[in-house]
């Protein structure tokens, strides 16, 4: 117990370390956030369009709401730790460092993303109060939010763990820079980033509806938005922590197997 | 300048050569820029998929203007925007003193040093899928009509180029601001929509927008037979503006560059 409240205190200053590194770059945070904001701004001013020729499935107040918490989900919950785990850590063999330390090499990074994630959230929750000072539109109501907070920190967990290991196929592959391409473009339709995806056709539509990455953007979105039924909640809850399960069960698979391949001197 | 076209050669000569070179790199560039070229031109055939129009432009006609953005933005990341990512690297690292110490112009040197081949195939997936919905509208493309959009694109090329350039060379202020690349290919985005999409946005950030929606509007205007003469003049002079200003900035940010990662 005395134990784990140590190591809970070395966790807590690890995180407040990596908290003042990503204050110190905090107008590259601000970039982050604009290239989310731009792109969401975007679709969002092109529905409008849209939907003021009346010929849209869609209305004005639901796409506001949509892309605004879209924008708040990209920075919070689209955690980018896979460069660092497959450039860094990997290829450069930087990761011989962390491996001496008594500490995981999951939590660490954990510690060393989060603040990233906090101050890009943060922007975007200040563009969603401002929006919400000038423009009504549909948010959930007050009682659903101990879902919505559930929902929220497990999609955040799934997407560092999911992120985690796309970071660590860079044990197998030469050039990283296919799987992260590859990734990237899967993570932008299927996250919902373009377009609800209830709108997509058909077939595509339930793959991505019941794959995980909807589980980690789409879905909180979806919650925050009021759209959903307490069962639908829990359903989301529920599958979410199955989604996390597997992927815990992935990455410690992928760890081992892909320590045995680390020759510490780069791959 | 016949200097220059003589460098470029060499360097196209050089780039070729090295892109064959690594064959398992080379599969997996072509890999992502088909896979890129493809999710360009289909996320916006999901996002128009449920509607008829969007201000008053068919859907046809907006997936024409998507078409024309992947052919032009495609000769831009193929001979432009793959040497901007390495700008931040080239300031940070102090890289930048070799790039000055050469007897050429230095942002000659670090605008067209690479070239990525492999964007080809994505400049001819973009092609085939313009054609394909230039003979869905049925436009009856003339040679004059043609060479206008060819020329007024090397000028949408010219004023894009500029400004990434004026943007970019912030870098040598703060070159930690690596992903200011990712935000100008954000923006870039909305030069895949008519330009009344950016139109919606207050007078300020329109402003910021416009030459943006320039790029690709005018000479998809061009092809639908729809342009006016002052959206071509303004191309024109804005290209010529912002390419003298991309050398101002880029001599005047020179002074403050400190060589050991600025």
């Amino acid at each position: 117990m005395c134990l784990q409240k140590i190591n809970m205190r070395r966790i807590l200053r690890i995180f407040l370390l990596y908290s003042q590194h990503a204050l110190e770059y905090k107008w590259r945070s601000l970039v982050w956030f604009l290239v989310t904001l731009s792109e969401s701004a975007m679709y969002l001013l092109f529905w409008r369009g849209a939907i003021l020729d009346n010929n849209s499935v869609w209305n004005l107040p639901g796409a506001v709401s949509y892309y605004l918490l879209m924008i708040i989900a990209g920075c919070l919950l689209h955690v980018h730790i896979e460069e660092e785990v497959a450039f860094e850590d990997i290829q450069l063999g930087w990761l011989s460092r962390y491996l001496t330390k008594p500490f995981s090499y999951y939590w660490i990074k954990f510690c060393q993303e989060l603040p990233w994630r906090i101050i890009q959230g943060t922007f975007g929750v200040i563009i969603l109060c401002t929006a919400l000072a000038f423009y009504k539109f549909p948010l959930a109501k007050p009682a659903q939010y101990p879902y919505i907070a559930l929902i929220i920190l497990f999609g955040y967990l799934l997407s560092f763990t999911y992120k985690m290991i796309v970071g660590l196929s860079a044990f197998w592959v030469t050039d990283f820079r296919g799987v992260n391409n590859l990734e990237t473009m899967i993570s932008l339709i299927f996250a919902g980033y373009i377009l609800p995806l209830s709108l997509l056709p058909g077939g595509l539509r339930e793959v991505a509806l019941a794959g995980p990455i909807a589980h980690m953007i789409y879905y909180p979105v979806i919650a925050f938005q009021g759209n959903m039924s307490v069962l639908g909640l829990w359903k989301v809850i529920g599958a979410q922590i199955l989604w996390i399960l597997f992927f815990l069960w992935l990455y410690r698979l992928v760890w081992r197997s892909g320590l045995r391949r680390f020759t510490a001197v780069g791959q | 300048m016949f200097r220059y076209l003589r460098i470029y050669k060499k360097l196209l000569g050089l780039n070729f050569a090295n892109v064959t070179a690594y064959r398992a790199n080379f599969v997996n560039s072509i890999i992502a820029s088909v896979g890129w070229g493809f999710i360009s031109l289909y996320s916006i055939y999901l996002l128009t998929n449920n509607i008829n129009t969007a201000y008053g432009w068919s859907r046809q006609e907006i997936l024409l203007f998507n078409g024309l953005y992947g052919m032009i933005i495609g000769v831009f990341h193929m001979l432009i925007s793959v040497n901007m990512r390495r700008f931040s690297r080239v300031i940070h690292l102090g890289d930048l003193d070799l790039i000055l110490t050469k007897p050429i112009d230095s942002q000659f040197a670090l605008s067209f040093w690479l070239v990525d081949f492999t964007i080809i195939l994505r400049i001819l997936m973009a092609g085939c899928y313009t054609l394909w919905f230039i003979n869905i509208l049925g436009i009856a493309v003339t040679f004059v009509q043609m060479l206008s959009v060819i020329t007024i694109a090397f000028f949408s090329l010219v004023l894009l180029y500029s400004l990434w350039y004026s943007t970019l060379s912030v870098l040598i202020w703060d070159s930690s601001l690596s992903n200011l690349v990712l935000l100008l290919y954000s923006f870039e985005s909305f030069a895949r929509f008519p330009r009344e999409v950016a139109q919606q946005l207050i007078n300020v950030l329109f402003f910021i927008l416009l030459p943006i929606t320039l790029i690709i509007n005018t000479p998809a205007h061009i092809l639908m037979g729809k342009f006016t003469w002052v959206e071509i003049i303004r191309l024109l002079v804005l290209s010529t503006f912002f390419f003298y200003l991309s050398r101002r900035i880029w001599r005047f940010a020179l002074r403050y560059y400190a060589s050991a990662s600025s």
